[in-house]
């Protein structure tokens, strides 16, 4: 294979790394701040990478209108929940619909480096520089890091390589990109014929702290391009040590364990270039396979894996490989849906899937397949909620006679009456100070009874034996007065502020009367809004349900076709491996046995 | 034999090196296939807006309708186990925190722990949190709040913010307007 090819196969499957590292929940800023609920909510599932229910709660937030203490932050994210979930012309006319409305800067900024991400992904490199271009200043500093590896990515994809390395270098040298930027760095320098800068920048990535697996498998990758780019330049020593670096059980090892045998191999180190090759693991990697080739049991191996792929392509033709979608329960990740029960099988699917084609047929396939258990829950449900209306109505026309009687009660309306008569006597009171009226109960019954007592000994005459009696019971009715007297003000502060919270509890009252004459005049409409809204999502699941199962057979049968395809493929690369093997081996055969003829 | 070995494997790599194994898939996902499933995925989910938004105003409607939500802020000197809520003593919701839920919490997410209905009036909220403290040490506490819920949505939010100054976790409610 010519370098540039070489490099472009690599560059091409670490742009993939790339994008993916791109995640759409590091494209929503830190610090920004949660000031609305809905919009948390979708945020906590978008961190979760549940997009499909992020969608969901922010289409539903923004039909109710009820955020927006966000600006234009939830419909960003919007934006970009389109994007990852591949709705790329809704994604596309969110973001033009924000910067057609003049947002802020920061707003338009980000809507711009997301058209550009999204111009990139779908392979648009003109555009996506067109978007880049326009984005100012006030990009959030967070994304920095992001429009610098997309600057350089872009400019890649359009083959100006000078301006990917001028762009792909970071100010301080320690944001977590550092080791991507390095490596497309290296990539371009490659790519321009420089290699010497190019080893340098891999060595200079070798050397990073790797905290995370991402980091540690991009390491490996550095170590893996460095150590075949020395390989292919006959310096098989330091190819050696470079191969030596990456990781056994990383995803490269393959490749690595392979390139090791080449550079012992070359170095006549013949027994040590069989001890990486026959740790070759992962048959259906093509790395082991050509590995395996130079090992002693290469006609053994490719028998085996000639009969494995003979039963997948079966399993393919009876359309057993893939899962089956049609009772998926929506749970799970995709890579544990691997139903097939036969360990080659679930390896030859796993293998398809490592190709980039394939994995996004089979995303596709699986997004179905969530559909159609979304929409098999939802045809359940609304089955119950069309009962539970039914239900409401009848209990509504079973409790109607009640509330129109109580509704018709004049009860209130006396309470009211009562109550103007006593706003009027608290104005008199406070007019004209007639402290008496507020004497309690027990008071206004002592000054009845010594009324009473009075007038039973005015009509006894004026004896002198009773003056003394009189005298006294002066005495208790001056008692009883001025103790009334004493109390009026308290007792006026207290009955008014009785009045006030009777007053309250009336108005309570009357609110309740009027929600609930409300709720009787418009419950027949309720009824009839929420029964027609649940007739016509009804038939909307159901078409939906049969374009799904369409679609779910047609995207199946493409899959199907291209499993049987790269199957076949493999199939006769083996045979024809394996024919060469035999070949091989009959020629050396002829060969000793030419030379044991000959004598020593 | 030892020395016999190497030129086998010499013999070998000369004539199988410079061969190609396995070829690629030609075959891809049909453009139109493409584009179904994406028109697809957009009627769903515009039907499942739909949906959730009736089976929100059947099931809970406005005057009736209490939301109770989960923040965390920074969570430093706090990890959070699980959360138990209980309104007027009654046990409603109980949860359980994955990995992935804790670190959605701490960038930002917010968790909507209940939706359910209450009638009108005085109100009274429990939340119960355990978890592992400052020093990594088992840590529960409580925190509630007496509410009044009146005729629209009621939206309550608990609160674990961290206290620098006292490097302790701080539990409250939020009632938001």
């Amino acid at each position: 294979m010519s370098q540039a090819g070489f490099i472009l196969r690599l560059g091409v499957g670490l742009l993939g790394v790339l994008l993916s590292s791109a995640t759409l929940g590091g494209s929503v800023p830190a610090g920004i701040g949660v000031r609305d609920l809905h919009y948390g909510e979708a945020l906590f599932q978008l961190f979760q990478q549940r997009n499909f229910t992020a969608i969901t709660h922010l289409q539903m937030a923004q039909a109710k209108g009820v955020m927006t203490a966000q600006g234009d932050e939830p419909e960003l994210v919007l934006g970009g929940l389109y994007l990852a979930y591949g709705l790329y012309d809704e994604a596309e006319q969110v973001f033009n619909r924000l910067l057609e409305k003049a947002a802020k800067p920061a707003v338009r900024d980000r809507a711009w480096f997301q058209l550009a991400r999204l111009h990139q992904q779908q392979g648009r490199p003109k555009r996506a520089a067109l978007a880049f271009g326009r984005i100012g200043d006030a990009l959030p500093e967070t994304l920095h890091e992001q429009q610098r590896e997309l600057a350089g990515l872009i400019a890649m994809a359009q083959g100006d390589h000078p301006l990917a390395i001028q762009r792909l270098v970071s100010p301080d040298g320690k944001s977590a990109w550092q080791g991507f930027h390095l490596f497309n760095r290296a990539l371009a320098q490659l790519g321009q014929g420089s290699e010497q800068e190019g080893r340098d920048l891999l060595d200079q990535l070798a050397g990073l702290d790797a905290d995370d697996e991402e980091h540690r498998a991009l390491r490996d990758r550095a170590n893996l391009l460095h150590g075949q780019l020395l390989l292919e330049a006959g310096e098989n020593a330091a190819a050696q040590e470079r191969l030596q670096r990456v990781r056994q059980q990383g995803l490269h090892s393959n490749q690595a364990l392979l390139a090791l045998g080449w550079a012992s191999f070359r170095q006549d180190q013949f027994e040590e270039a069989l001890t990486p090759w026959m740790a070759l693991r992962d048959p259906d990697d093509p790395a082991v396979q050509q590995g395996l080739l130079l090992a002693p049991q290469a006609l053994q191996f490719y028998q085996a894996e000639l009969t494995g792929l003979g039963l997948s392509l079966q399993a393919v033709a009876k359309g057993v490989l893939l899962p089956d979608l049609s009772t998926f329960d929506g749970g799970g990740a995709a890579d544990g849906l691997l139903l097939a029960s036969d360990p080659d099988q679930r390896r030859h699917l796993r293998g398809l899937l490592a190709k980039h084609r394939f994995r996004q047929a089979y995303d596709d396939y699986v997004d179905v397949g969530f559909l159609s258990a979304n929409l098999h829950r939802w045809s359940s449900t609304i089955e119950t909620y069309d009962h539970m209306l039914e239900v409401r109505q009848a209990a509504y026309a079973g409790q109607l006679p009640r509330v129109e009687t109580a509704l018709s009660d004049q009860r209130l309306q006396g309470l009211r009456q009562r109550r103007e008569k006593l706003l009027e006597m608290e104005k008199e009171l406070a007019d004209n100070s007639q402290p008496l009226r507020l004497a309690n109960a027990e008071e206004q019954a002592q000054l009845a009874r010594m009324q009473a007592i009075e007038t039973k000994m005015d009509q006894m005459g004026d004896a002198v034996q009773l003056e003394s009696k009189r005298q006294r019971l002066r005495l208790m009715m001056g008692m009883l007065n001025w103790q009334v007297e004493t109390d009026f003000k308290p007792r006026l502060w207290q009955f008014k502020k009785l009045l006030r919270s009777t007053g309250d509890e009336l108005e309570r009252s009357g609110q309740l009367r009027e929600r609930l004459k409300e709720a009787l005049e418009q419950a027949p409409g309720r009824f009839e809004g929420f029964s027609g809204r649940i007739e016509s999502l009804k038939v909307r699941i159901a078409e939906l349900q049969s374009t799904v199962n369409v679609t779910l057979k047609a995207q199946a049968g493409a899959l199907n076709l291209m499993a049987s395809e790269s199957l076949q493929q493999r199939r006769q690369g083996l045979e024809a491996l394996q024919v060469r093997t035999r070949f091989a081996l009959a020629q050396l055969q002829d060969r000793a046995a030419a030379r044991s003829e000959a004598g020593p | 034999m030892k020395t016999r070995l190497p030129k086998i494997l010499r013999l070998l790599a000369l004539l199988l090196l410079s061969m190609s194994i396995v070829g690629q898939s030609q075959a891809d996902e049909p453009a139109d296939l493409q584009s179904q499933v994406r028109s697809l995925k957009k009627a769903v989910v515009a039907l499942n807006r739909d949906l959730f938004l009736l089976e929100e105003e059947l099931l809970f409607p406005g005057h009736t309708q209490v939301s109770v939500f989960l923040s965390l802020d920074l969570g430093e000197f706090f990890t959070l186990d699980s959360v138990q809520l209980k309104i007027d003593d009654k046990a409603l919701a109980n949860h359980l925190y994955t990995e992935r839920e804790l670190a959605a919490l701490r960038r930002g997410g917010v968790q909507r722990l209940f939706l359910g209905n209450l009638k009108s009036g005085e109100h009274e909220l429990v939340a119960f949190f355990t978890g592992l403290g400052p020093a990594g040490r088992d840590y529960r506490r409580a925190t509630s709040l007496k509410f009044t819920k009146g005729v629209s949505p009621k939206l309550l939010e608990l609160r674990i913010v961290d206290l620098e100054a006292r490097q302790q976790p701080e539990f409250d409610v939020r009632e938001w307007e």
